[in-house]
């Protein structure tokens, strides 16, 4: 067994480790912590083999990803499960990056089915039509998958686009992505958030040549339409993941409009997406915090946190600000570098990217308010985040100043003649 | 001292605040302990980078170079050249000013420590937003001042109306953060850099005329990129219509508020100052700032002026002034906006600061009217009134002929200078009608002190002007450049001059009859429109409540649509 395999492997003993410790959730965690750990280090530290370096980065993400969510998790009852489940998508992605073409086609097939299998256990908890929608939107990306294998040529490129669209959200295919993120259990949201879009941009830039122009075109008015009639149902959203889920959709959809009007996948948007993410993946991650201590109370009864919970405050205000994309956050310098590469026609669709831009601030700091300010009500009992907690959203957060300190390479360079746009990230 | 230590400036409250926001829980009451030190130390040495910026030119420092371990994108550096300089002076004084006022002041709130924090943070942003290399550092502590704005407004986080106000505030802040984006965005994407020689030298060099639609009407990018930055001032600078959240900002605590009317409000002026070669090839958008300048001044003015309560009136006195500072630099007059908002920003400090003692005091004792006093009451002795008329109308057309004769200042060449002089005779004008108002202006004696007085601050205004201008812009033929760049057509100026001579005179003649109670050439039937007219100042021209009624007719269309789609489809 090379390292590589051995990398691969790990996710699957740590899953079938956590199944194991099913009613034991802190010794499952310790072992899909130490899972999860090794697989970042060994892919961080160069030893698998096979895949290209655009996977190999995104490998890389979805570990840190697993890491944190696993992190955060808090070792409740029902721990277990998304513990477990982290670790099996983590498994199905990471061989879906490495192993080759019709390997990957059934493991992503595997990952959208058991995801699909995993809504629907419970929708039949809690009847949800949003999980209903998740598992269609779910269903179609299967189908499309299947097609696309029996197909080729453009044909092929253009169903695979529909598979991107149901992973990488876009209106109407979005409803996977959301419904995903609002009915899952644990810290599997904020594991997801981080993958689903990861995978569905890797599948993205090697289909971009063979797309027909007049598709890639539409992809503009689309994204942005959408966007807004996300927007227009996230101002009017009382269910807090449901609505970071909302907003995460809005950011990504400026990913499919720089596709739009740029024509490729660059390096600086997958950037943005990365960090967009990562930023959500917090916010999720602290709403998983609120849900431990509050259950899955609405945004109308839960309020006034900042005075009894200083600690979550400082730190919610933090990830707030960082995904609204306020310096000196990684989203900020992402979303610079994103629009200072789109090309020229980009302008005429420029004032509604901003609109958009100023829409989510505003949702975004609605939400804060909403949540932490105020007179907290009376009838609940509060306790701050305790020192694992913390660490869990600082590491997020910390990574995301690294993000912003550190943003790509081509706005150093003037636009002369050669202006050339590289990204190098370590 | 070495040049490097100027980095201490923006440190020093920074590292103060950060202290604070780290050990606040333990330091409490004695937050101040290190906030104060911090920004006092900040403050003298930004008097020594005036000295020494004065004396030996512009700093340079180089934080980070592009070449280093980290690489950073752009040029991290701190640029002080006389007009940072200046500002700095401003902005650590004014902020130590705020933080010692604060230590008693916010003694007993809850939040001390946090409070000590943001003003620290907010004062370290402004010190480096003024010392910005580029476009791009100037917008990410643009952007921050917004943000930490915000959460001083929000202070009081339980408290309703603060929160709403607070929103308010990062509404229209958020609006013209994003709108200078589109500046920022279109100045790399047209001139390939952000740092300002380079952006000033391309823009000059390579005019480029943009089309907004295909066969549509044409405009030079430089006027673009400055108009879409110009709203991001207006924003800032509460210019009409973006002007509703600054005069709702009086739930916030006093010491905010001093800070805000006498140092953040003037970062749209500081703005068109450090771009003014970018400015200088946009006579559009200075014509358009101009246009906005004035309208704010009248509206803000006119709503001061019918405002119940002091701290309100404050608010909108604010406004008009920032919309006289943007009337300067609509006239090329962009050292005369920079003095003007820096003397503007010492006495607003100082009224606001003293407004809640004012308050207080005429709370504890109201002070009525004398029965003497209100039998006098309509009768008028003609001291006042000679004293006004030649405050009013004699001296400033005395000091003009002065100028123009003596000193050699080309007013119709130097536009800005003559709006200059018509700030300083209105300024005047309301003073002298005020104390008249109070009968203060009662002997000899007093009269004639008020008509020096108000002389040697009017030849100040104009020696200080003159001064400024060349200190700001010492280079030959810059400043009339830009005012050259801004000359409104002579015809136009002429009537603009003729006309606002026309209203103060005229205004002046239907007060001193009215309070005399002799009859008015004014008809009657104006008294409806009047009475009309100040029902709509004291609604504030119903800008604020259109305002509300667009939010809570999108919530609701918001609602109602979301209610008919499927749910499935979120």
């Amino acid at each position: 067994m090379d390292w590589t395999t051995g990398i691969l492997i790990l996710p699957w003993l740590g899953a079938a480790a956590g199944f194991a410790l099913w009613a034991r959730p802190r010794a499952a965690k310790g072992v899909a912590l130490f899972s999860a750990v090794s697989a970042l280090i060994g892919i961080a530290g160069g030893v698998v083999q096979g895949a290209d370096p655009s996977a190999t980065a995104l490998m890389l993400v979805i570990a840190v990803a697993a890491f944190l969510a696993l992190f955060g998790q808090q070792c409740t009852r029902q721990a277990s499960l998304p513990i477990v489940m982290t670790l099996v998508l983590l498994g199905l992605s990471l061989g879906g990056l490495t192993i080759g073409r019709p390997v990957t086609r059934i493991l992503l097939a595997g990952f959208m089915g058991t995801l699909a299998l995993l809504i629907l256990w419970r929708a039949k908890r809690e009847a949800d039509p949003l999980a209903w929608g998740a598992v269609a939107g779910l269903g179609v990306g299967v189908l499309a998958l299947a097609a696309s294998a029996v197909m080729t040529g453009k044909t092929a490129a253009v169903v695979q686009l529909i598979v991107c669209a149901v992973l990488l959200p876009l209106f109407p295919f979005h409803t996977a992505f959301v419904g995903s993120l609002s009915s899952l259990p644990g810290t599997l949201p904020a594991f997801l958030v981080v993958l689903l879009p990861g995978l569905g941009w890797h599948g993205l830039a090697p289909i971009m040549a063979d797309l027909p122009a007049s598709l890639i075109e539409t992809l503009v008015p689309l994204a942005l339409c959408g966007s807004l009639y996300v927007a227009i149902r996230a101002s009017v959203q009382i269910h807090l993941s449901r609505m970071l889920a909302s907003i995460t959709t809005i950011l990504i959809a400026l990913v499919w409009w720089h596709v739009g009007v740029a024509g490729t996948a660059s390096l600086e948007t997958g950037w943005y997406l990365y960090v967009v993410t990562l930023a959500s993946s917090g916010l999720l991650l602290a709403a998983h915090l609120l849900d431990v201590r509050y259950g899955s109370m609405s945004l109308d009864t839960l309020r006034g946190l900042a005075r009894p919970m200083p600690r979550l405050a400082t730190l919610v205000g933090l990830l707030l600000m960082a995904t609204m994309g306020l310096p000196v956050f990684g989203v900020f310098a992402a979303f610079l570098g994103m629009m200072a590469t789109a090309p020229s026609p980009a302008a005429k669709s420029l004032m509604v990217v901003l609109l958009i831009w100023l829409v989510v601030s505003l949702l975004m700091v609605l939400l804060l308010q909403r949540l932490l300010f105020r007179e907290a009500p009376p009838n609940l009992i509060h306790r701050d985040l305790s020192p694992s907690e913390i660490a869990a959203l600082v590491l997020i957060v910390g990574l995301l100043a690294v993000a912003g300190l550190v943003p790509p390479d081509f706005l150093r360079h003037e636009k002369e003649g050669s202006f050339a746009v590289t990204v190098t990230r370590r | 001292m070495p040049a490097e230590s100027v980095v201490l400036i923006h440190l020093l409250p920074l590292l103060g605040g950060a202290l604070i926001a780290l050990l606040g829980s333990r330091l409490r009451e004695h937050s101040y302990k290190i906030g104060v030190p911090a920004v006092s130390a900040a403050f003298l040495l930004s008097i020594w980078t005036l000295y020494t910026v004065r004396a030996d030119g512009p700093i340079h420092l180089l934080l980070y170079h592009p070449q280093s371990l980290l690489p950073f994108s752009v040029n991290v550096s701190l640029f002080i050249d006389r007009l940072s300089a200046v500002m700095m002076v401003l902005i650590a004084g004014v902020s130590m000013i705020v933080h010692v006022y604060s230590i008693r002041y916010m003694q007993g709130e809850r939040g001390y420590a946090r409070f000590f924090a943001l003003l620290g943070v907010i004062t370290s942003v402004l010190l480096t937003l003024v010392s910005s290399v580029n476009l791009l550092m100037l917008f990410v502590c643009w952007q921050l001042v917004s943000w930490l704005l915000y959460l001083l407004l929000a202070y009081n986080y339980t408290h309703g109306p603060a929160v709403e106000t607070a929103f308010k505030t990062w509404f229209v802040l958020r609006l013209g953060d994003v709108m200078f984006l589109g500046g920022v965005l279109m100045a790399y994407g047209v001139y390939g850099t952000l740092d300002y020689p380079a952006l000033f030298e391309r823009a000059a060099q390579h005019p480029v005329m943009l089309s907004l639609w295909a066969g549509g009407p044409e405009l030079s990018t430089a006027t673009a990129i400055t108009l879409l930055l110009f709203v991001g001032a207006m924003a800032k600078s509460a210019q009409f219509p973006l002007h509703v959240w600054l005069p709702d900002t009086m739930d916030t605590p006093t010491p905010v508020s001093a800070l805000m009317h006498a140092g953040i409000v003037n970062a749209g002026g500081f703005l068109i100052n450090r771009l003014a070669p970018l400015y200088g090839l946009a006579p559009d958008t200075l014509h358009i700032a101009f246009l906005v300048g004035g309208v704010t001044v009248v509206v803000g003015a006119s709503i001061m002026l019918t405002q119940p309560d002091v701290k309100k009136m404050l608010g909108f006195s604010t406004m008009g002034q920032m919309g006289y500072m943007t009337m300067e630099c609509g006239l090329g007059a962009f050292a005369l906006a920079i003095f003007h908002l820096i003397a503007h920003g010492i006495f607003k400090a100082t009224l606001f600061l003293w407004a809640g003692n004012a308050i207080h005091e005429a709370r504890r004792d109201p002070k009525f009217p004398s029965d003497h006093q209100v039998q006098e009451e309509g009768t008028l002795p003609h001291l006042p009134w000679a004293t006004g008329v030649v405050m009013t109308l004699l001296l400033p057309l005395v000091i003009l002929l002065i100028a123009h004769g003596v000193v050699q200042v080309p007013l119709r060449d130097a536009q800005g200078a003559a709006i200059f002089l018509f700030f300083a005779w209105v300024t005047s004008a309301q003073a002298i009608l005020s104390l008249y108002r109070l009968k203060a202006v009662g002997s000899w004696w007093v009269a004639g002190v008020m008509v020096l007085a108000i002389l040697a601050v009017m030849i100040t205004y104009l020696w200080a002007a003159e001064t400024f201008t060349y200190f700001l812009y010492p280079a030959p033929g810059e400043a009339s450049r830009y005012f050259q760049a801004a000359a409104f057509p002579l015809w136009m100026f002429d009537v603009f001059i003729a006309v606002v001579t026309v209203l103060v005179v005229g205004g002046w003649a239907v007060v001193y009859t009215n309070v005399r109670g002799e009859h008015t050439l004014i008809p009657n039937w104006t008294h409806e429109i009047m009475a009309r007219l100040y029902v709509w100042f004291w609604n504030r021209l119903y800008v604020d409540a259109v305002y509300a009624r667009v939010g809570r007719a999108f919530t609701r269309l918001a609602r109602r649509v979301d209610a008919t789609l499927p749910e499935w489809l979120p």
